[in-house]
């Protein structure tokens, strides 16, 4: 299994798309933060994890439409086309997929690393930061559920249409960056950059971080309906195996 | 056999640029280039350094249309290096060249080329439509916006496509090339090009737009500067067709060879030398110096002045060609000895001078100062004649105000006309009268103003024209004749004509804007007093072409600012909570600001926050106290104190490590909060300190009526602070 899983990692990273698909990722992440996060979110600063999550969560949907675009190449033409041989490996389809899943995962994490290099580097340079621990919990309650949730919607939709992952992609992009403001918002940077607002400030003129159980209720959501969907497309493409 | 061979060249030509086009729509590269073309405008918005211009077409439709001209003319000339070079690339050269002649090849892909920079262009062009109309409303003209996309964009597209088709071909080599381009982008992005706006070949500029008069002017020298750059641009190519390698031999053999083929030579030069002639003889600019020297010969000499009975000015406009031609009659009572001279706008010709039906010798010398060149003649000495003078010519731009405004235009929509781009002025003449009698001809769908006067008087002439006459001061000072509305308010003691484009009819009607400015000169007048603009018991206040920027006073006349009646003025927040209150608060600057007290500025002070302190209590005596402290008092509050939570206001010691670019960013926006926000807070503070509105009243008025005093030295705080009897400390806010 781990040959099959080296494979799909190998054929997603060999793609010149996906390292096209990096830069833009990088570059679009450069601009968010030196127009946008170098003011500070809701003023607080710019190194707060206010702003670190809003960061995150505007860098995510492009790094999440490039998960889904690497996605829809298996569900092309080329791919249906060889789909007999594939389904021919001593691996089952619903494992095929979750394999898929894990590679482009690991995509996804890159990305992820780069922009979060890019911001450690921009806060460092420029602010004399380095407190980044308070970064990861926020961080990876962001980047889990919205990567599982994405990636399992995206596989589900395309299992009935290719075109439907396209519109996901499209659907998500935009919900990123006018989506709703609240504790359900996917992405989170509308929903970091205007809780601060509403919070007072301490001592040092800064609202306090904290999540609140709404906003890790919905997380857990996202998290529980991103698996039910690769469930459910496992089982779609079990079903196809059979009949096959 | 000669006709045969012609028709194979050119069945040669059009089957191989067909080819090409084809070849050139399914070409990823060309769709890449596409995309990236389309996307450039965008840096238009994000970077508003591409036009002078700070009205709605400037930022809406200059800015993006410049931005994507420069980007994507660099865009066009990589993807046609790419394709030249393809052949060598991908080692085909040797099949291409015996498929098809050597010349025509790069011919058809060039064709090929410009036939996709314009198919780009259209779509660019309307891509970007629908949000410049909804952006721009009632100011959104069709027409002017392509315009500008073909104008600005394609050729200069193709300018740069045959700049680098021409360096390729000369070359043959696709990194030589793309450095002698960089080379020519140089030259017309670095300072040198800021000297002489016909050298920035690929960045066009424009000096300036008017969103509801018409800007037909910077259109014309725009074009004028693209034609002088396609005639370069195609010569060169056109030379470098001979440069076209053959039989495998190197650069010179083939240059030789293909010279048997002269007849390519000739338009080629003909082409380069009609770019160098536009250039150096263009009419827009005059070659004076680039700074406005103060004239120190000026003074007439009491002793050397000599009379005139009566001048008779006739003067002809012809907006097709934004040309005038003029005659002035002066009756002479006694000559001047010697040699006179008159200045006229260095765009004129003078065809024609007599005295008395006798022709008079004359000598234009090319000195000119301040948009203003001389021309000497003598007269002999016999009394009481009539001198006259023939002129007409382009009105050409003084070279010192160039970069930032179009004062004298003649457009189909549009006139304005300064004194030396009306007439002669004579030096060492004095009319007795002090009049003139002006007869101008202009089409018949303007309404003018002569020296800030509503003509009344005309003569319609049945062809579409109409020639106006009025009397007016010897001196023709400023001539203006515009699609114009003109509204009369009679007010207590004087009447206001309010003259405005008629672009801007229905947003006055919405937004009630005559009864802002009853409200605005009743409440203004009542406490802080009069303005003393108005003359003979009547007050111009006229909207102004942005083209000629802001706005002044004088005797008898208001001008504002175009900008202030535009859909984003209008729509700020920051002056106001309706249209008619942000028209209010710009009418309230006729008080305080350059045309009334005239405020230092600075990052905490100007004279917007009194304006809007005024705005705020006149909207209070309109609507009531609670709607003036929900859209006034407690905005302010609110801004404030976001500002006061800004992370680099609590720690200013970070702003020293932004990059400076950031730390202006961050300066202008509390500028804007300072001067909006914070400065009103701080006066209704003081309103309260002083013992209240009647207090602070009488505090305003002394200050209106000490204006005088600060002409020179302008208001300051501090000023501010004495006049209160206050301390800084006393008005800071908690």
């Amino acid at each position: 299994m781990s040959k099959i899983f080296y494979y799909e990692l190998k054929r997603m990273l060999w793609n010149r798309s996906f390292w096209g698909l990096l830069a833009v990722n990088g570059l679009f992440a450069w601009f968010v933060l030196s127009l946008d996060i170098i003011q500070g979110i809701a003023y607080t600063a710019p190194f707060s994890v206010w702003s670190w999550c809003t960061y995150v969560g505007k860098t995510l949907p492009p790094a999440m439409a490039a998960v889904l675009l690497l996605l829809s190449s298996y569900y092309g033409r080329r791919q249906r086309q060889v789909e007999a041989l594939t389904l021919a490996a001593p691996v089952t389809a619903a494992r095929q997929m979750l394999l898929r899943t894990a590679a482009a995962g690991v995509c996804f994490l890159l990305i992820f690393l780069v922009t979060a290099g890019l911001a450690a580097y921009f806060y460092t340079a420029l602010f004399h930061f380095t407190g980044f621990a308070a970064f990861l919990l926020p961080a990876l309650l962001l980047a889990l559920p919205c990567f599982l949730f994405l990636a399992g919607l995206g596989q589900l939709l395309a299992g009935l249409h290719r075109s439907l992952l396209y519109l996901l992609t499209a659907v998500s992009f935009v919900l990123g960056y006018c989506g709703p403001k609240t504790a359900f918002d996917l992405f989170g940077a509308g929903y970091f950059s205007s809780r601060p607002l509403a919070l007072p400030v301490g001592a040092d003129g800064e609202p306090a971080f904290a999540l609140t159980a709404s906003f890790c209720a919905a997380r857990l959501l996202y998290l529980a309906a991103g698996a039910l969907c690769l469930y459910l497309t496992a089982v779609l493409l079990t079903r196809k195996a059979r009949r096959a | 056999m000669k006709p045969f061979r012609k028709k194979t060249v050119r069945r040669n030509i059009f089957s191989l640029y067909r080819v090409e086009l084809r070849r050139l729509l399914l070409s990823k590269s060309a769709w890449a280039v596409t995309a990236l073309c389309l996307l450039a405008p965008l840096l238009g918005y994000a970077l508003p350094y591409f036009s002078d211009s700070r009205t709605m077409s400037g930022r809406y439709i200059a800015n993006p249309v410049l931005a994507g001209t420069a980007a994507g003319a660099v865009f066009w000339a990589v993807l046609a290096i790419m394709e030249a070079d393809r052949p060598h690339r991908a080692g085909i050269c040797v099949l291409t060249d015996a498929a098809a002649s050597p010349a025509s090849l790069p011919a058809a892909r060039t064709l090929a080329l410009l036939t996709d920079c314009l198919l780009v262009t259209t779509l660019a062009a309307l891509v970007y439509l629908p949000y410049t109309a909804g952006k721009m409303a009632y100011l959104f003209a069709a027409d002017f916006y392509a315009v500008n996309f073909l104008i600005f964009m394609l050729p200069t597209w193709w300018i740069s496509v045959l700049f680098a088709e021409a360096l390729y071909q000369i070359t043959r080599r696709a990194e030589l090339s793309a450095a002698l381009y960089l080379g020519l982008v140089c030259i017309s992005v670095a300072g040198i090009a800021f000297s002489d706006y016909f050298m920035s070949w690929i960045n066009p500029r424009i000096v300036s737009y008017s969103d509801g008069f018409s800007s037909v002017w910077p259109l014309r020298m725009g074009f004028y500067t693209r034609l002088i750059w396609l005639g370069i641009s195609a010569g060169l190519w056109l030379v470098s067709t001979l440069c076209v390698r053959r039989y495998q031999r190197g650069l010179i053999f083939s240059f030789v060879r293909s010279l048997r083929r002269g007849f390519v030579l000739l338009p080629a030069l003909a082409l380069i030398l009609a770019g160098i002639f536009l250039w150096r003889f263009q009419p827009f600019i005059d070659h004076g110096p680039r700074e406005y020297i103060v004239d120190a010969n000026i003074e007439q000499d009491e002793a050397s002045i000599h009379f005139i009975r009566s001048i008779r000015y006739s003067i002809r406009t012809d907006p097709l060609l934004g040309r005038i031609s003029g005659r002035a009659e002066y009756d002479i009572q006694s000559p001047c000895p010697g040699e006179s001279k008159f200045a006229i706008s260095p765009g004129y010709r003078i065809t024609k001078m007599s005295y008395g039906g006798e022709d008079v010798a004359f000598r234009t010398v090319e000195e000119d100062l301040n948009g203003w060149r001389p021309t000497y003649f003598e007269l002999p000495r016999e009394h009481g004649k009539t001198l006259v003078i023939e002129y007409e010519g382009f009105p050409s731009l003084a070279r010192f105000a160039s970069s930032y405004r179009v004062e004298d235009c003649v457009d189909p929509d549009y006139i304005s006309l300064g004194t030396a781009s009306l007439i002669p002025v004579l030096d060492n003449y004095y009319s007795r009268s002090n009049t003139a009698t002006v007869d101008i001809t202009i089409p018949a769908h303007l309404t003018p103003l002569l020296n800030y006067v509503p003509m009344t008087d005309f003569t319609d002439n049945a062809d579409g024209t109409r020639t106006w006459r009025a009397a007016c001061a010897r001196y023709v000072m400023n001539f203006t004749a515009a699609d114009y509305v003109i509204d009369t308010i009679p007010m207590d003691d004087f009447v206001i004509d309010f003259v405005y484009g008629s672009a801007y009819q229905d947003i006055v009607e919405q937004s009630n804007v005559r009864q802002a400015i009853v409200d605005v000169f009743t409440y203004c007048g009542a406490h802080y007093g009069t303005l003393p603009w108005a003359k003979d018991g009547r007050l111009l206040l006229q909207q102004r072409s942005s083209m000629v920027m802001g706005g002044y006073a004088l005797p008898g006349v208001s001008q504002w600012f175009e900008t202030v009646l535009a859909p984003d003025t209008l729509s700020d927040p920051d002056k106001g909570a309706s249209a008619t209150e942000v028209f209010i608060h710009e009418m309230i600057h006729q008080w305080w600001g350059g045309l009334g007290l005239d405020f230092a500025e600075d990052e905490r002070w100007s004279a917007e926050g009194l304006t809007v302190y005024s705005t705020y209590r006149l909207v209070k005596e309109l609507y009531g106290e609670a709607y003036a402290r929900q859209y006034y008092v407690d905005v302010w509050k609110n801004a404030v104190e976001m500002q006061d939570r800004s992370f680099y206001n609590r720690h200013p010691e970070y702003t020293a490590l932004l990059p400076e670019l950031y730390q202006t960013r961050l300066k202008l926006a509390n500028s804007g909060i300072n001067h909006y926000d914070r400065m009103p807070l701080m006066i209704l503070k003081a309103e309260s300190l002083v013992g209240g509105e009647e207090q602070m009243d009488a505090i305003l008025r002394q200050m209106y009526a000490d204006r005088a005093l600060f002409s020179e030295n302008r208001f300051t705080y501090q000023d501010f602070l004495r006049y209160c009897g206050l301390t800084e400390e006393e008005l800071c806010l908690e």
